[in-house]
């Protein structure tokens, strides 16, 4: 009976509320969520405190061997990035002045040698060599991120990993062991909220090779500076993770608004600025003062999009981005993966990503292969399948150990994952069974100095709308897309008013799925 | 109201919410992203707790946000762990598989409907479609789960 059913499902959705991945915790089910709300700062922790009261847990869960809190011995945060190690913000200069500048501001170290590879073309990713008295010699990679800035990829040989804490609440961070070093200092950039916490990693830290910490957030990225038993640099490892959506605009960068606009700034659903040559710049067509222009879905689904010519809709360029899937070959979980995808060579977009190895290839099926790139011996971090499709990269990312693929499984991917550039130069991909679009993720970002318009291909009621903060949310008359658009007030307001939806084209595969559920 | 007002009728409300938002979101998105979800939720709930204080139904609502917030929490899998006999003997330990093979749509619209019990206009809200698409979801996921456990299709 239908009632059984619902009666099991509602004991073991309790039951499933309290359960982590690695194991079944003791403690009440809201516990982990808790220890999160403390470190949200305290407005959440006065609703965290009486969460407390509310239900009886305990609210200190850091485990036996966490690092030491913040204190005021410690320095202050580094500015750790997301999908880049240092600094989140970029550095203005050359290979030799952001090394100059890392090793200034992380470890302390004025007046280094800096020598960067002479073979290395100057506009693209460069590894240099920091020569400090004393000091083993230290390598940084650094790309280039435009407006005259870089970011560093990778500090030394990285080999970073985070994975959950034996403790049952917050993350075990893998560093390597420097033998020379008596302690370290972490800092760690995590995603929710987003702040840098930075922590001290005792010698028995250090000889374990692991660190926990409490939080369960996401972690961006991680600088460790190794230190000898004077507190001195000795040297640095410092890698990144993701990625995991959209990184905050460059600071600094810069957007055009409206006079008495309310605010400058806004996360960029692409993760990138307007204008960045990693977006697509679409010919837009204009006729009597109406612009029009049909945007392709990674699936192969089609919008036609019609606006007045005097709104900037995607000057800025556009980016598509969805999640495919497959079941595992033991079927108990599906392997749900990124695809970011963005113009420019995908050797050059590995490196960047902190993957600068190929270390295997597996072939596509169509006389090609496919590249798996790795950050390093020994490297815990993510690696890359990578794709190049015409003027497109793309890449899937992969880890090694839990909810990393086996071989066989990279094979698949590999094998039944493709694309094409089309004449208009959009990307279309295809997918063979056992590989599916994810349709929770179908997206196209459009982006313009006003701001960001966000079109997601799913089944909506055609009467839903909402607003909140500097974010209008409709869904099409069609019912099959929800807009988003994302800027100062002017801007939405137009888009709204003015962005006309001509025709929505969906796939023949997402009109399956939505047939079959 | 005081600032403690104010907290105690908050606490009072995540007392009374929370277990039905875990379930829903836990439902839909698997064990680890539900729990994160809900946490960003119910954040969400106190920050904006002067409008969400007003809904009659919030938890259809905070769904939507924590629904919104997953995306955060892209997780290579979306698990449910598996039934422990001893401590769930009334729950067929098929049911994780089960609910794996329904999509998110039909495990939301499930779990809203059937086990929280919202009104279909509500699950409508929550989930971005219409009431008609709410119940397709919700018959098609639950006769996959009585397929899926051997349960014969009468009520």
């Amino acid at each position: 009976m239908s009632n059984d059913v619902i009666s099991q499902l509602r004991t073991y959705l309790d039951f499933a509320s309290g359960e982590s991945v690695e194991e079944t915790m003791a403690a009440a089910p809201s516990a982990k969520a808790l220890v999160r709300w403390y470190q949200r700062g305290p407005v959440l922790a006065v609703a965290a405190g009486l969460l407390v009261l509310a239900v009886g847990v305990p609210a200190l869960l850091l485990s036996s061997n966490a690092g030491t809190p913040l204190g005021s011995e410690l320095p202050e945060p580094l500015d750790v990035g997301v999908e880049r190690v240092w600094p989140d913000a970029g550095f203005v200069g050359g290979p030799d002045d952001i090394a100059s500048g890392f090793a200034e501001q992380a470890l302390g170290w004025m007046n280094v040698e800096t020598v960067s590879d002479p073979d290395a073309t100057p506009d693209g990713p460069v590894w240099t060599t920091i020569r400090h008295a004393g000091s083993p010699d230290l390598e940084v990679l650094s790309v280039p991120i435009g407006d005259g800035r870089r970011v560093l990829m990778q500090v030394g040989s990285s080999g970073h990993t985070v994975g959950p804490s034996d403790e049952g609440v917050g993350q075990r961070i893998g560093i390597p062991r420097v033998p020379t070093a008596e302690s370290a200092i972490l800092h760690i950039r995590f995603i929710e909220p987003d702040r840098v916490e930075v922590i001290r990693a005792s010698a028995s830290d250090l000889e374990q090779g692991q660190v926990d910490v409490a939080s369960d957030s996401l972690i961006g990225g991680i600088v460790v500076v190794y230190l000898d038993e004077r507190g001195e640099a000795v040297t640095s490892t410092g890698g990144h993770f993701g990625p995991f959506g959209s990184p905050p605009a460059p600071e600094g960068s810069s957007t055009t608004l409206a006079e008495g606009s309310e605010q400058a700034s806004w996360p960029r659903g692409s993760g990138f600025e307007p204008g960045d040559p990693r977006l697509f710049f679409p010919t837009i067509v204009v006729d009597e003062g109406l612009a029009t222009l049909e945007v392709l879905f990674l699936d192969g689904s089609s919008v036609e999009m019609a606006w007045p010519s005097d709104l900037d809709l995607v000057s800025g360029g556009l980016r598509p981005y969805s999640v495919a899937y497959m079941m595992s070959l033991q079927g108990d979980h599906g392997i749900f993966r990124d695809l970011t995808v963005e113009r420019g060579d995908v050797v050059e977009m590995a490196t960047r990503m902190g993957a600068p190895n190929l270390v295997a290839s597996y072939p596509d099926g169509r006389g090609g292969s496919v590249g798996y790139w790795s950050g390093g011996q020994d490297s815990g971090g993510v690696r890359h399948l990578s794709y190049q499709f015409g003027g497109w990269a793309l890449l899937v990312p992969d880890w090694p150990g839990a909810g990393g693929m086996s071989e066989e499984e990279r094979e698949i991917w590999a094998m039944h994952l493709h694309g094409e550039e089309t004449e208009d130069g959009l990307l279309r991909l295809t997918l063979d069974q056992p590989l599916r679009f994810d349709y929770d993720w179908m997206t196209v970002y459009l982006e313009s100095p006003g701001g960001t318009v966000t079109l997601d291909l799913a089944e909506c009621s055609p009467t839903y709308e909402e607003a909140f903060e500097q974010t209008q949310i409709w869904c099409d008359e069609s019912g099959h897309l929800i807009v988003q658009v994302t800027g100062d007030k002017d801007f939405r307001e137009r888009v709204r008013a003015d962005l006309d939806l001509v025709a929505i084209d969906p796939s023949d595969e997402f009109g399956m799925r939505e047939e079959e559920s | 109201l005081t600032p403690s007002d104010v907290e105690r009728e908050f606490a009072s409300f995540v007392e009374g919410t929370e277990p039905r938002l875990l379930r829903a979101l836990v439902g839909a998105f698997g064990s680890e992203v539900g729990r994160e979800a809900t946490s960003d939720a119910l954040a969400y709930a106190w920050e904006h707790w002067g409008r969400v204080s007003e809904m009659d139904n919030p938890v259809g609502y905070l769904f939507r946000v924590g629904q919104s917030r997953s995306r955060s929490y892209r997780r290579e899998r979306v698990w449910f762990p598996e039934v422990p006999p001893h401590d769930l003997p009334d729950v067929d330990p098929r049911l994780p598989a089960a609910l794996r093979q329904l999509s998110r749509m039909q495990r939301a619209a499930v779990v809203l409907l059937f086990v929280e019990e919202l009104p279909e206009r509500e699950v409508g809200v929550a989930l971005g479609i219409s009431r008609a698409t709410v119940r397709k979801h919700a018959a098609r996921g639950l006769a996959k789960l009585r397929k899926a456990l051997g349960v014969s299709n009468v009520e």
